[in-house]
């Protein structure tokens, strides 16, 4: 079990603790807000109400010691650089901080935060590519060019088993699940004898060129 | 080409529009901040100075007929509202709506948003599940209660094939995919292939058995 400070408990940061203790995680809380210190009580392992900008109250709370820190203050641009500059200071090994702007990461980036979160415009991104590809479900970003993408079945495919289909050798791609409604249940990695059926939405995985080329040649 | 219609160009809207743009589709991008508009010029179809607190300007801008409609008003939560009524009303197909609170996000929902996102609450599972779980680098919902995450190769099947792994079996996973370290994927893998140390698997299984499988 690690050790995490989360200073500053607006949204970003307030799900930071929520979500990390329900993954049974230790989390110091900090803010100087006392209703937010409050509700967050019953989900760190110390609430702290304090001024983070102060030095010795960083220090005062061992935060040097803990794995990882993450810095979400809100809208003050310098009261998230000073915290972050105090942090490094002490040693603390891993700093997440959260940028308002592309002046601000770079400034955090460059006193010492071990990575910059951009929470809008990444989510901006993640929205404009899948809307972009209209079925897509995700990403694989870690396993770049690969996505996985939802598929209702061309009129061709209906009544007709994997097996036969042979998606996989004319394009490329898996069938990693499919979707039932009638009965509303998922096939995991179904079997090559699934009849796919008019109601049955494909969950397929593949490169994202195979995938593009699937879907057009579907539609 | 589809048509989208991004509605607030603050940092989220514009950075919608430009995914868009970039791929290839129709943006028409409004904003009642001149510079805003200005600023989107080069990286939208139609650049439209606009309140979008407006209801006829929406109507003829067209916005109704667009594929999707994103919903970016930054701070204002009672434009982003009117806004999505507005859309609701004209008929449009898909509404894709940014929140900026708990509440907003509800609200956002009742008036028929088809999507409500909240960048910082979702950035923040993110960063969350990541720091919990520092082996797993994403995680998706494929759907209802089946995820997948591509995780570093967990210590215990390395070195062995994934027949002799028998993640099916055993952890009531499978494995879809693996990463090599010089990065070559391979898709779908059959029994025969062996798990190397510094491999990352693309894992796919119901929730709890997927969560397990992260913590072997």
């Amino acid at each position: 079990m690690s050790l995490f400070a989360v200073i500053g408990l607006g949204a970003f940061g307030f799900n930071v603790v929520r979500t990390l203790h329900d993954r049974g995680q230790r989390v110091i809380a900090i803010d100087h807000n006392r209703e937010v210190v409050q509700a967050i009580k019953d989900f760190a392992y110390k609430a702290v109400l304090a001024d983070a900008t102060e030095m010795e109250t960083l220090e005062a709370l061992e935060l040097g010691r803990v794995d990882a820190a993450i810095v979400s203050l809100g809208q003050k641009i310098d009261a998230s650089i000073l915290v972050v500059l105090h942090l490094k200071e002490l040693g603390t090994p891993t700093i997440y901080a959260k940028a308002l702007n592309e002046d601000h990461g770079k400034i955090l980036a460059k006193i010492g935060a071990t990575e910059v979160i951009h929470p809008e415009k990444e989510v901006a991104n993640r929205l404009g590519r899948k809307l972009a590809a209209r079925n897509v479900v995700d990403y694989l970003p870690f396993t770049e060019g690969y996505s996985i993408v939802e598929l209702a079945p061309p009129r061709e495919f209906i009544g007709k088993t994997l097996r036969e289909l042979r998606i996989r050798n004319r394009f490329g791609v898996q069938v990693i699940a499919v979707k039932e409604v009638i009965p509303d249940r998922v096939s995991l990695v179904p079997s090559p004898e699934f009849v796919v059926k008019d109601s049955d939405i494909l969950i397929l995985m593949g490169a994202d060129a195979d995938l593009d080329a699937m879907q057009r040649y579907v539609r | 080409m589809a048509f989208f219609g991004v509605l607030g160009l603050g940092r989220f809207g514009s950075n919608v529009a430009r995914a868009l743009y970039e791929r290839g589709e129709e943006v028409l991008a409004v904003d009642r901040d001149p510079e805003r508009v200005h600023e989107i010029r080069p990286f939208s179809s139609q650049a439209l100075l606009a309140d979008i607190r407006d209801r006829e300007a929406l109507v003829q801008a067209g916005i109704a007929e667009a594929d999707a409609v994103v919903v970016s008003v930054g701070q204002e939560m009672e434009a982003s509202i009117l806004a999505t009524l507005y859309l609701r009303e004209l008929g449009a197909r898909r509404i894709v709506a940014k929140a900026i609170t708990l509440d907003h996000a509800k609200v956002l929902r009742r008036l028929g948003a088809s999507e409500v996102v909240f960048p910082e609450r979702d950035m923040a599972y993110r960063l969350a599940e990541r720091l919990a779980t520092p082996n797993v680098f994403e995680r998706f919902a494929v759907c209802e209660g089946v995820s997948a995450v591509e995780l570093a190769a967990p210590a215990p099947i390395v070195g062995l094939t994934l027949g002799e792994a028998a993640l099916r079996a055993r952890y009531g996973v499978t494995a879809v995919a693996i990463r090599k370290p010089d990065n070559q994927v391979i898709a779908a893998p059959d029994g025969s292939e062996r798990v190397e140390r510094g491999d990352v698997l693309v894992v796919i299984g119901p929730d709890d058995r997927v969560r397990a499988f992260e913590r072997l």
